[in-house]
């Protein structure tokens, strides 16, 4: 096994502290699914176990920073398994996700949401959807060199969402307030309808997300292409729209300007 | 009989090098020619974004009232939040800075992506650093990420160190600045070399120098049950171009004794030890940082203090 593998099997040991007891103690199922070659095994077993676990807070704090991007999924949740969501979440790190996501290089946000919508629930799935975007459009940064194309700016996306999820999402978001963790306990999920087989576009901005009419949406799909789109191709969409050229360089100008494309 | 209590003049105290920039690399030097040209920086302090903010040191304000106690900042970055307001006035006060990286696993080629290099870049433009610095070890897990709030240290192996040499090089070629790892903290220690063998390897291969925390090895030996200064007379200290010095706490959990790198100004006796042994040896010794800062200015006296009184005996940075 690669240094870098053996790297997050302790990763995987430090926030799982079942798993970390028995790769130690050598528990062939254990080990044989870590792949470790002897010497590696030899090198964990000569550890101490209560090394892995002097860090109280570790998971706890990991778990706060996911809520922090995941709060209207997590009260979802909250809402749907009752008093005992807070250990139910802690149980994301013995998750077969959380442990293949580390070994794998992944995205603890990508195995974190992937294990939320786990759950049989229409709408979990969708606010799951969303807040992945968000944080995953939180994360990406601006490449290099201007190009000749029009392109949505760092961080900056479009998606179509089920009818209503957007004021659901705000409706939670008010309830919750910044404790969001606090605000779980007794958490009494708002009476919204969501209509799945509806569509409400909206467009995301520095983790805000806000609605977006069929134009604009149409138009900035266009920009978020993989490498972007012509001016030639912008004004094609704005015709179905009857937009003129001018129109068209006026908005990309303009949007430009708010940052919103680059 | 009237006693003269000697002047303690501080040898770090030299006049500071603004807006140092080397830029480029010579190729065809060795790290022990090129070190000549790296500048004495003295005492500094470390921060973090949003330190001070959260309660911590105002460095200006230290810098103005103590200014030997801080001649240079020790700037820690993280490409996705930036340089924070504190650390922009420094740099426009035109005072000298490194850069502490919080954001790199240096053996992980995918982390030292085009994009980050860039951004790298050009927060050297801003900083103007004398070189970068940082802790060698596992920042985040999967791609980079904020929020992990994870630095493990590296395994001990020498796979491991010849792929931290491959990054470092990749790093010192693409920024033009020498990069100096720094032994990481930590309670688990996995691999079949030692922590100083690791880095001695790591340095070599990367024809390096290194950036020794006192208080990062002292933590080490005391997991180990070594004496502190155990295989530092092996370790090529003509390397180490910067020292940490910094307070722990002991703790225990489950009957299991850790020291915690919390930063404190409670500097161990072992800590002391090994920055007094290093002040000796590490004949290219150019900058010492006092990791103070999470106290406030009263709290650090002591302890700036303490690293006065080794450097005025040992100290012999060259400019
Ligand atoms: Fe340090």
């Amino acid at each position: 096994m690669s240094h870098h593998q053996l790297q997050r099997v302790i990763v995987r040991m430090l926030h799982d502290q079942a798993f970390a007891r028995a790769m130690i103690a050598g528990r062939s199922d254990t080990v044989a699914q870590a792949a470790l070659s002897d010497a590696e095994r030899g090198w964990l077993q000569a550890a101490d176990p209560r090394a892995f676990a002097v860090d109280t807070y570790r998971t706890s704090r990991l778990l706060k920073a996911l809520i922090d991007e995941f709060p209207c999924s997590v009260a979802r949740v909250a809402s749907l398994s009752g008093s005992s969501w807070r250990q139910g979440l802690h149980d994301f790190f013995s998750s077969t996700g959380f442990h293949v996501g580390i070994q794998r290089r992944g995205r603890l946000v990508e195995s974190f949401a992937a294990w939320l919508a786990e759950r049989d629930d229409q709408v979990l799935s969708a606010l799951v959807a969303l807040e992945l975007s968000v944080a995953l459009l939180a994360r990406q940064r601006s490449s290099a060199g201007p190009g000749t194309s029009v392109k949505l700016a760092a961080g900056v996306g479009v998606l179509a969402l089920p009818g209503g999820l957007l004021s659901l999402v705000h409706a939670v978001r008010a309830q919750l307030g910044d404790d969001v963790i606090g605000a779980l306990d007794g958490y009494r999920w708002p009476p919204h309808q969501v209509r799945m087989a509806e569509q409400e576009r909206v467009l995301v901005v520095a983790g805000a997300v806000e609605p977006l009419g069929g134009p604009l949406f149409d138009l900035l799909s266009c920009c978020g292409a993989p490498g972007g789109a012509t001016l030639q191709q912008l004004i094609e969409v704005g015709a179905r729209h009857e937009a003129t050229a001018e129109d068209v360089a006026e908005i990309v100008d303009e949007l430009r300007q708010d940052g919103v494309l680059r | 009989m009237i006693e003269i209590a000697p002047v303690v003049v501080n040898p770090l105290r030299v006049r500071p090098v603004v807006g140092y920039q080397s830029g480029v690399i010579d190729r065809r030097q060795s790290f022990l020619e090129r070190v000549v040209a790296l500048p004495r920086l003295g005492v500094g302090v470390s921060t973090e974004y949003g330190a001070q903010l959260a309660g911590g040191l105002d460095v200006m304000d230290l810098a103005e009232s103590a200014p030997d106690h801080v001649q240079f900042l020790e700037v820690g970055v993280e490409i996705a939040k930036g340089l924070d307001a504190d650390a922009l006035a420094w740099i426009d006060a035109g005072r000298p800075t490194t850069y502490h990286f919080l954001d790199v696993n240096l053996d992980e080629p995918d982390d030292l992506g085009p994009d980050w290099l860039r951004e790298v870049a050009e927060v050297c433009r801003q900083l103007k650093p004398a070189w970068l610095c940082g802790d060698a070890g596992m920042w985040h897990f999967g791609p980079r990420d904020r929020n992990h709030m994870l630095l493990l240290p590296p395994i001990l192996t020498r796979e491991s160190a010849t792929d931290m040499a491959v990054g470092i090089r990749r790093l010192r070629d693409a920024t033009g600045y020498e990069v100096l790892p720094e032994n990481p903290p930590g309670q688990v220690f996995i691999g079949d070399m030692t922590l100083l063998e690791f880095f001695a390897e790591v340095c070599e291969r990367a024809d390096t120098g290194m950036l020794l925390d006192c208080a990062h090895l002292a933590i080490y030996q005391h997991l180990h049950g070594r004496s502190p200064l155990e295989g530092l007379d092996r370790f090529p200290l003509e390397r180490v171009v910067e020292l940490h010095v910094a307070g722990g706490t002991h703790r225990e959990h489950d009957g299991f004794a850790w020291i915690d790198d919390d930063h404190t100004t409670a500097v161990s006796a072992e800590t002391w030890a090994i920055f007094d042994f290093a002040v000796k040896h590490a004949t290219n010794l150019k900058a010492v940082v006092f990791e103070c800062e999470r106290n406030q200015a009263a709290a650090t006296e002591a302890g700036f203090a303490r690293l006065a009184e080794t450097l005025a005996v040992d100290g012999h940075m060259h400019s």
